[in-house]
């Protein structure tokens, strides 16, 4: 009994190292490679402590045209999705909170389209917006309105359980006072389910934000920064590529860190391949 | 499918709410199928065009070796990933779930993964796993032979492929497991111990059981999501190194700019994702109905 | 309260803005010109302040858009249907065939002066069915980039490079990915043993093949999907000695401070029927779709002059009109490609060019990567293409 609650204890301790190790070492060394020159980089055997700082791949980031307005894409086109995204999230949510048919509407509609792949919509799509005129527009509207359909499931499901909490006599209550059903909706509902609409704005940002598939084909030149990292990284550019990767980190990773708790139960909603 | 633990409810029927609730149904469904489920069958039309209707774009696939290469890679991949995923996020969500050992330091390092975007993890990957990498340059400096992490001539490749898209979605099953591990009662473990049960037994015989509900589920989630594999292979290896379905279809539009034939490749893949993606929600329908007969 | 003063704000200032709007009106907002390049972000920078001078005599903006040539291509067939948003593209040689449908003919806008800045073939292949359709804007050929540390005699003909992988596996390595630079790395081969794209069974193209089957086993692992950044990255962290690219990858190298001190470039080495490279890089189109297409064929006529052409290769290192100055650091780094000039071949542009380029990839990356038998590779994928497609083959050997 003894042996075998010490080699728990020490299968623990591995594992908690394990993790620890794998999430940090990777981001030191994303760190080391952001401030290093890129002669030092490519140097063999690799060197694990910079020997010379440079603050030129963060100068470049900021100061490369390219860069800086897919820095602003990428925050208008998850910034407007998110919006889109939660607003018919919320709508989809409260009716299927209230009916058992929109339930299973709603619940079959969000199934089917996971089970669609990214590259089987994305390349018809892409035609379909160039007809339209919004093919790799430089505002990325095409690519905020793909990526508000993607999310719509996610905001669902986490206003789901906001909506459903709701007392059904406060909304009775108003009704009976002469409140029309869209009135009860936006002065009633949405107010109370207030928490569960700043996490699907932040949780559908946070999804745009890092989407890659829709976003390396249908905004081709117009880029977001998932699609420019990727181009920087195959390019062989690796000191840009590791001061932009750090910087994508930097909201994603607030947002997860402080929204933690919320977190479980929602993330199984959303999934962009 | 009912969404667990909540109950619908029905308000006063009246025609004015029912009407509003039509509309807020009706609007976001119609978004969502205009834009994503109109394209892919698009898509599925014009896969059958080669210069006038034909199966031409389906033979000419049928006719690559690739093909077959990203078909096989495609259900490898992501049965492999998959049990990375499970076995990793069990043993996560088992030691975190232990009061013992709660910890805010290993919970947010476990969750670090899912936080940063895919991209940057693939960046990283990359780094790490090059002929020239943190990897070999590690080994080396060990006086170990450097490895073919991503060689395209080697099985290795699969199997970092498979490891590097495991270890992003991880911290996900982890955290549905955890959802279901809390839901065992005390109760159970404490009688297990009261007859005598060893660690082992308690959890063969208690956890896995009473978490089956959440494993199945979280097994058919990250299943269909695992076969649409993109940007890791993309990123890794190239769209020739590991081939799956979806980069190859990437390939033929990018590459080879034959759109037509590159519909058809992604059309097999949503057959495919199709196909398991029913079949697993099937089988899990006639597995919670059996779990309640029996109770 | 807050609101209240911001508003009092608003209307005090509003009479303000409206003057200053009013002054505003004077002066017309310049034309915008939108070139689409396949530079690197960097050298869009550049290129854009090396047009200044057309934006002030034409009283212009031109916008520098930095993309891939596929991506243009993609852009250009998409923008075709719809309304367009550029005025002039950068198209690689390989797509020249089948984009011509989407270029407006340029006879009337390049004068007979303008010919002589680039050579005879250069023009033939932007001339289909007698109309030019595009004009050659940045030309570029491959040259072999050497490890000079590691190999300081770089191999000169086919025995010493089959003996320097014999001798070093896996140092030297081929863009196979199963793209276009596949057949610019390979094609020299076949073209100077004789062989032809148009001709695949030509005893020329089977000795050709045969000699990479030889090679194929020394070559570097990941050789299947090497493409010209990937096996650039390579030769900068040393995994690869011997490769073969264009001139930016010399520029690439000079960048990271990793030339002329560690890598150099020669010529690529010659075989039983001498020596031959591929000839590639970007032609200039005005898609048929272009919003100014006057501005346009005005930038064409500006590019297209001997002085202009002098200070692109001087202030942005294109050297594909006008080779580098004797003696200068460009002139080291570029050495190779300056030998290889003489030698520059063209790919046929016809319309079925990219379906036989399809088959002739999979043939080479059989023998390459899957140990497949010459002619039998050859017979299953690129007879059958060859047959359908009526190639104009263009003359080997041709000066620059």
């Amino acid at each position: 009994m003894n042996i075998r609650s010490r080699a728990l204890a020490a299968a623990r301790f591995a594992l908690s190292a394990f993790v620890i190790v794998a999430a940090v070492l990777p981001l030191y060394l994303l760190a080391k490679q952001s401030v290093t020159p890129e002669l030092e980089t490519f140097a063999w055997p690799p060197h694990w402590t910079p020997h010379h700082l440079t603050l030129a791949h963060f100068i470049s980031v900021f100061e490369v045209n390219e860069l800086r307005s897919a820095v602003l894409r990428s925050l208008g086109v998850a910034a407007v999705s998110a919006a889109i995204a939660t607003l018919l999230g919320a709508m989809l949510a409260h009716a299927m909170a209230r009916s058992s048919i929109a339930q299973r509407i709603g619940l079959s509609t969000v199934s089917g389209i996971r089970l669609l792949p990214m590259i089987a919509v994305a390349i018809p799509l892409g035609i379909i917006l160039a007809t339209v005129g919004i093919y790799d527009s430089p505002s990325g509207i095409g690519l905020a309105i793909v990526h508000a359909a993607i999310a719509i499931p996610t905001a669902a499901l986490t206003l789901y359980a906001a909506f459903a909490a709701i007392p059904l006599e406060i909304e009775e209550a108003a009704w009976i006072d002469g409140a029309s059903p869209i009135r009860i909706f936006l002065t009633i509902d949405l107010p109370m389910a207030r928490a569960s609409i700043a996490t699907a704005l932040i949780l559908c940002f946070i999804l745009s934000w890092d989407e890659f598939g829709f976003a390396l084909l249908v905004q081709q030149t117009n880029r977001t920064l998932p699609p420019l990292l990727y181009y920087y990284t195959v390019f062989g550019n690796v000191g840009p590529a590791s001061a932009l990767a750090l910087l994508m980190m930097i909201p994603a990773v607030c947002v997860v860190v402080a929204l933690g708790p919320a977190l479980r139960g929602t993330l199984t909603a959303g999934s962009s391949r | 499918m009912r969404l667990c633990g909540i109950r619908s409810r029905f308000t006063t029927v009246n025609a004015a709410s029912k009407r509003l609730r039509t509309v807020f149904v009706v609007v976001p469904c119609i978004f969502m199928i205009a834009m994503l489920l109109l394209p892919a069958l698009n898509g599925l039309l014009l896969s059958f065009d080669h210069h006038g209707p034909s199966l031409a774009n389906y033979r000419i696939l049928f006719d690559d070796s690739m093909f077959w290469r990203a078909l096989g890679n495609n259900l490898l991949v992501p049965f492999g990933s998959v049990i990375v995923e499970f076995v990793l996020g069990l043993a996560l969500a088992l030691m975190l779930t232990a009061r013992r050992s709660r910890s805010a330091l290993i919970e947010t390092a476990a969750i670090l993964p899912f936080a940063i975007p895919e991209i940057v993890i693939l960046t990283l990957a990359r780094y790490i796993f090059l002929p020239r990498g943190y990897l070999n340059g590690a080994l080396a400096m060990a006086g170990m032979h450097a490895l073919p992490w991503l060689s395209p001539r080697s099985p290795l490749a699969t199997f970092t492929v498979i490891l590097v898209d495991a270890w992003h979605v991880t911290p996900v099953v982890m955290l549905m497991l955890m959802a279901g591990l809390q839901t065992i009662p005390d109760e159970l473990y404490e009688a297990a111990r009261l007859d005598g049960a060893g660690t082992f037994a308690t959890f063969w015989f208690v956890t896995i059981p009473m978490l089956m509900p959440a494993i199945v589920g979280a097994l058919i989630l990250r299943g269909i999501d695992a076969l649409r594999i993109f940007s890791t292979v993309l990123v890794l290896t190239g769209p020739e190194g590991v081939p799956v379905l979806s980069t190859y279809s990437y390939s033929l539009w990018d590459d080879a700019q034959k759109p037509h034939e590159a519909m058809a490749a992604s059309m097999i893949l949503a057959l495919m994702v199709t196909m398991i993606g029913v079949g697993g929600l099937l089988a899990a329908r006639r597995f919670s109905r059996d779990d309640g007969a029996r109770a | 309260m807050k609101a209240m003063r911001a508003v009092h704000l608003l209307c005090r200032s509003t009479p303000l803005l409206l003057i200053l709007l009013a002054g505003c009106q004077g002066s017309p907002p310049p034309d915008q010109l939108n070139i689409a390049l396949a530079v690197f972000p960097d050298e869009a920078a550049r290129y854009g302040s090396f047009v200044s001078d057309f934006e002030s005599q034409h009283h212009v903006h031109v916008k520098v858009l930095a993309q891939t040539y596929s991506d243009i291509l993609q852009a250009m067939r998409v923008q075709a249907g719809s309304h367009g948003a550029l005025d002039l593209v950068e198209l690689d040689l390989a797509t020249l065939g089948e984009a011509h449908g989407y270029a407006q003919p340029l006879d009337a806008v390049v004068s007979p002066s303008a010919r002589p800045l680039f050579s005879k073939e250069a023009w033939d292949a932007a001339t289909i069915d007698r109309r030019l359709y595009f004009v050659p804007h940045r030309l570029m050929w491959q040259a072999m980039i050497y490890n000079h540390v590691e190999v300081p005699n770089p191999p000169a003909t086919w025995n010493e490079l089959e003996r320097f992988a014999r001798d070093h596996p896996g140092k030297l390595a081929l863009k196979g990915a199963r793209y276009e630079g596949a057949i610019c790395d390979v094609m020299p081969f076949i073209w100077t043993a004789g062989g032809n794209e148009c001709t695949p069974d030509a005893p020329g193209s089977i000795r050709a093949l045969d000699f990479l089957q030889q090679l194929a086993p020394n070559l570097n692992d990941e050789s299947a999907v090497f493409r010209e950044m990937s096996v650039l990255e390579a030769q900068a962290r040393g995994s690869v000695w011997i490769h073969f690219n264009w001139p930016f990858a010399m520029g690439y190298l000079h960048a990271k401070g990793l030339a002329p001190n560690v890598n150099l470039s020669a010529a690529i080495p010659a075989g039983p029927d001498g020596r031959a490279t591929a000839l590639g890089g970007g032609y200039l189109a005005i898609p048929n779709s272009a919003p100014h297409p006057k501005l346009a064929a005005e930038f064409i006529q500006y590019l297209l002059t001997a002085d202009t052409q002098a200070k692109l290769s001087r202030e942005l290192g294109w050297y594909g009109s006008v080779p580098p100055a004797p003696g200068s650091e460009d002139a080291q780094l570029y050495a190779g490609y300056t030998a290889m000039r003489p030698y520059v071949r063209a790919r046929p542009t016809v319309d079925c060019y990219s379906d036989l380029s399809d088959q002739w990839r999979r043939a080479i990356r059989a023998v390459l990567f899957d140990d497949a038998v010459p002619t039998s590779a050859i017979a299953s994928n690129v007879l059958n293409a060859a047959d359908r497609c009526v190639c104009a083959e263009s003359a080997p050997g041709s000066q620059l």
